[in-house]
């Protein structure tokens, strides 16, 4: 198993007021998004609900839509909203 | 309610059906007579989806009363063709693409082959103006005056070689 | 993922073959959402509210039940409480409490044409006969339309349970905003404080329609043993099933929603609004039954898009180069929460690297129908702000509004606003390309001006599902989940035909119902050829696959000794080396090497990129009657790649058209009882063929890494910049800026003589 990453995670509005009583930034360490998904579910209770519908992830800014994907090294996770269309 | 008996020829074909006195052209159509290549997309004559050919004259058929069809000749979208050979502009609407949703496309259809049937060389502001009682949402008009140009043009062509 | 092909490479993507659908829409035959007939069907009819908010005291609804061959009525009542609805996750993620109030009003009729009541009867004469005899008793309650009174301080509160979420510390909320939503870097006041250039300015817009030329319908069979099947045109029958299977109460795996032909949606038709009336009334009478909107009824229950009041204030350093912007903005959103103001604040400023900047929006409630989404919701309104002030700007400091827009513009590995990296975008491809076209240098007729802006789009991906199974004789059949809206049967015809290796004649697309194949998001948010594209490559990737395996069975070789070229296994082991078997000498033996050869995939791809547009309008006015006249349009579009590109090009000129429309024409007009006063396409004027130019289209083709063809979505990005190309182009023909839209001839005539 591969060793937990520490990531820097921001979360873009408006999930910081949403979920996080306006704190955007967090240190978390975990394997992949479910990871920190989990955790920012533990901040602030109720995103891990609404995440998968709501939210995107980029890790070191690009999106990265699995999930499961080993975060490795990676430095910086981005919680965004998702964009709906017509 | 009293129904009207109508008697009526649409595309060639001797039709009858019953409707009442308010019913529209378009109604029968679509209800009575199960064509519905004929659109309503107001029911007030703004957008031309219903358009069709009565005695020779262009109309929307949702603003004609379906008892006024009684001994005349009406032609529909789906008489354009004449079997599976398509009438040149509905194949030009293929080729330059001139239809996205399609809804709006059997009027335009039917509005254009009006205007040639009148006007075998017509400018392009002569094509803009004739369908300016047609909307279509989706194309912005471009690739449908093309391809009503290109199937007169072709059209003329035909009529030379004949 | 790959890196999209060389496009010389292409065999088929890239040309203009007829779409596998044209015939059936050429010839009357196609079946749409209008057309569609069950046996012993009833006709249905809806009660709407005649009053902008009204408390419904009671309904009665005897006389109508007492109208011959009438045979369910049924009210808000009938509909399961929405105390009870299911939020439920990954499908439909709409707000379905809203939703089902906005189908049909419980205790609250919220806007003029609000449903209140339904018939069913064996007529449609009949039903409309009992819904006039349908009698509702209100309390008519204080209505609010106009933003001015929605947004104020003071105004009417209309929902008790709405309040203004995404406050921050101290903030004020207001009785009408559900959200107010801030997105902010550095320190844009100081910025702007140091700023040489500074424009600012305010700028309206009413809420328009989508204005898609067929009506809403939907015919609904509540059958025996409890399960509801649907037939409807829509932007998604998958979203229209979740949708309907919340509303009321049942298991998604119980409602089976059948696909029809759609006539135009542009976002408007990715919610529902009759489907849950049309199932109700089936199952009270025991029959299936249709529902159908007139159109006054599309236009006083349907969309629209919000209406917007924006305050811009844009910096430069000396050189021009955006150093700050301030921006705040309501958005209305209808009688109900949600809203676009997320989106435009996303896309204001998106397009250009500006290292301060504070963007505040609001969504706003009014008394209208709950909006819904239009063609890259939010962005166009936003954007004909910011735009419209950038050429304020270039005037201001003496440049070209392209090259103005050059210092700024973003560029791959910029941050976005939304705290990612951009990929390879094309907006300074675009502007380079429009500053290089004829048209932008050319001279000028007596009355004319010309406009320029630019504009971007997120895109999307998401969810699709696609399956590729082949005919013994070699016939290869694609089942996908997305409506086909404009063309997207033959884009995927051409991404199977490319990958497989066969002609695109060969290939033939069927759109499924939600029971037939696996769950794909809406045809919208231009996602359809990148998602559903990718899903439909990657089947057909599998099919080659199996069929490599099919052919070294009958070579008895190992697969590894089976390549693929152009449409044909060909076999590099030392005893058949160089030989071959088409895909349909495979598929003929697929009975003898392991049974019928068929894959189905899903994908939830999220490497979509934005698009963007530059356009250039040139408008005429006529000094005497202020009626303006576009005379040239040029659309610039950065599309990745073009799967086929007459379609794309059809994406780019009817974005722009219905631009212009949002720019000179198109507006909701209540009056002051609240009620719509245009509810129709006379007063309420889309272009037609007569108010056009033809709309000249430039592709600039910059490929997505992210998809195998490389492609961009390309349906929304061209509504979004021809409100301010156009706007300025009056503007500067009329010698004022003209920044209420739209821009109608009574505010150009005001406007040239004193107003």
């Amino acid at each position: 198993m591969e060793a937990d990453c520490l990531v820097r995670v921001i979360v873009m509005p408006p999930f910081d007021r949403e979920f996080f009583g306006g704190t955007d930034r967090f240190e978390i360490a975990a394997k992949t998004l479910f990871g920190v998904v989990n955790q920012l579910n533990e901040l602030g209770p109720g995103f891990a609900d609404l995440a998968d519908v709501r939210a995107a992830f980029a890790v070191d800014g690009e999106v990265q839509p699995d999930w499961s994907v080993p975060l490795g090294d990676a430095k910086e996770v981005v919680v965004m909203q998702k964009v709906a269309g017509g | 309610m009293s129904r009207n008996h109508v008697t009526t020829t649409v595309n060639g074909d001797e039709r009858e059906f019953l409707c009442s006195p308010g019913q529209t052209l378009l109604d029968a159509l679509r209800d009575e007579l199960g064509m519905t290549g004929s659109k309503e997309g107001c029911g007030s004559g703004d957008c031309g989806a219903c358009t069709v050919v009565l005695d020779g004259e262009m109309v929307c058929s949702c603003l004609v009363l379906a008892s006024e069809a009684q001994g005349r000749r009406v032609e529909t979208i789906e008489g354009i063709a004449e079997g599976s050979q398509l009438h040149p502009v509905q194949q030009k609407f293929l080729e330059n693409a001139a239809l996205q949703c399609g809804f709006c496309t059997p009027g335009f259809i039917v509005a254009s082959k009006a205007l040639l049937d009148k006007n075998p060389n017509p400018t392009e502001t002569e094509v803009r103006y004739w369908l300016a009682g047609n909307l279509c949402r989706c194309t912005g008009y471009d690739k449908i005056v093309r391809a009503v140009m290109d199937a007169a043009a072709e059209l003329r062509q035909e009529r030379t070689a004949a | 993922m790959n890196a999209p092909e060389p496009k010389d490479a292409f065999k088929v993507v890239g040309t203009r073959p007829i779409r596998p659908d044209g015939v059936e829409k050429v010839t009357g035959k196609a079946i749409f959402g209008t057309d569609y007939k069950a046996a012993n069907m009833l006709h249905g009819a809806i009660v709407r509210s005649p009053h902008p908010h009204a408390r419904i005291k009671s309904i009665d609804t005897s006389k109508a039940e007492a109208v011959p061959g009438v045979k369910a009525v049924i009210t808000g009542a009938d509909f399961p409480s929405l105390e009870d609805i299911i939020v439920r996750m990954g499908e439909s993620s709409g707000s379905t409490v809203d939703i089902s109030t906005n189908i049909m009003a419980k205790d609250t009729a919220y806007y003029d044409g609000h449903a209140v009541a339904a018939i069913a009867a064996v007529t449609r004469q009949a039903a409309l006969e009992a819904a006039r005899l349908v009698e509702v008793d209100y309390e008519i309650l204080p209505h609010v339309i106009e933003m001015c009174d929605a947004f104020a301080a003071d105004a009417t509160k209309i929902k008790a349970a709405i309040n203004t979420v995404g406050l921050g510390e101290g903030e004020q909320g207001r009785p009408n905003a559900s959200l107010k939503f801030t997105s902010a870097k550095g320190v844009a006041a100081a910025a702007m404080a140091n700023a040489v250039h500074v424009v600012s300015g305010h700028y309206s817009l009413k809420p328009v329609h989508q204005g898609y030329i067929e009506p809403h319908a939907a015919v609904a069979a509540w059958k025996a043993d409890g399960k509801l099947d649907v037939w409807c045109s829509s932007q998604g029958q998958f979203d229209v099933r979740g949708l309907t299977a919340s509303v009321l109460h049942l298991e998604i795996g119980n409602v089976r929603v059948m696909p029809l032909e759609i006539g135009g949606g542009f976002g408007g038709k990715t919610t529902i609004y009759l489907e849950p009336v049309a199932a109700l009334l089936s199952k009270k009478s025991g029959q299936p039954v249709r529902v159908a909107m007139t159109r006054e009824e599309v236009f006083r229950a349907t969309g629209p898009a919000p209406g917007g009041e924006i305050d811009v204030k844009l910096g430069a350093d000396a050189d021009g180069k955006l150093v700050s912007a301030e921006i705040e903005f309501q958005y209305s959103s209808g009688a109900f929460g949600g809203g676009d103001a997320w989106a435009g604040v996303m896309h204001s400023v998106n397009h250009y690297a500006i290292e301060d900047y504070k963007v505040t929006g609001w969504n706003v409630l009014c008394n209208m129908p709950k909006h819904a989404a239009y063609r890259a919701p939010g962005a166009p309104q936003i954007n004909f702000a910011v735009e419209s002030a950038m050429n304020d700007l270039a005037d201001k400091i003496g440049i070209d509004p392209i090259e103005l827009r050059l210092k700024s513009a973003v560029k791959p590995g910029d941050p976005s606003m939304m705290g990612s990296k951009f990929g390879e975008i094309g907006l300074i491809e675009c502007l380079e390309a429009a500053k290089a076209h004829p048209h932008y240098s050319a001279p000028l007729g007596k009355n004319q001006a010309r406009g320029f802006a630019c504009g971007t789009w997120m895109n999307y991906g998401g969810p699709s599902t696609a399956s590729v199974s082949l005919a013994d004789d070699g016939s290869v059949l694609v089942t996908e989940g997305n409506p086909d809206i404009g063309g997207s049967r033959a884009s995927m015809a051409l991404m199977a035909a490319e990958t497989l290796g066969v002609p695109y004649e060969k290939v033939n697309v069927t759109i499924a119902d939600t029971s037939s194949i696996g769950y794909s998001m809406v045809t919208g948010g231009s996602r359809t050829t990148y998602a559903t594209g990718i899903a439909v490559i990657e089947a057909a990737k599998a099919v080659i696959n199996i069929l490599r395996e099919r052919a070294a069975k009958m070579w008895e070789t190992d697969v590894a000794n089976i390549e693929w070229i152009d449409g044909s296994a060909v076999c590099t082991d030392a005893d058949n080396a160089g030989k071959s078997f088409t895909l349909a000498q495979i598929a003929a033996k697929a009975g003898a090497t392991g049974g019928p050869i068929a894959f189905e995939n899903g994908v939830n791809p999220l490497q979509h990129l934005p698009g963007y547009g530059a356009h250039i309008c040139d408008v005429e006015v006529d000094k005497e009657t202020g009626n303006v006249s576009v005379v040239r349009y040029t659309v610039v579009q950065d599309v990745g790649r073009a799967i086929h590109p007459a379609y794309v090009e059809g994406q780019m000129q009817g974005g722009a058209v219905q631009g212009i429309g949002w720019a000179l024409n198109e507006a909701y007009i209540y009056n002051k009882d609240g009620r719509l006063d245009n509810a129709g396409f006379l007063d309420y004027r889309i272009p037609v063929a007569s108010d056009m130019p033809m709309i000249d289209t430039v592709m600039v083709e910059k490929p997505n890494p992210g998809h195998p063809y490389g492609v961009k979505g390309v349906g929304e990005v061209p509504i979004v910049p021809p409100l301010a190309a156009v706007g300025t182009a009056v503007s500067r023909a009329v010698g004022k800026p003209m920044r209420s839209l739209p821009i109608s001839p009574d505010k150009v005539y005001a406007a040239l003589n004193g107003g």
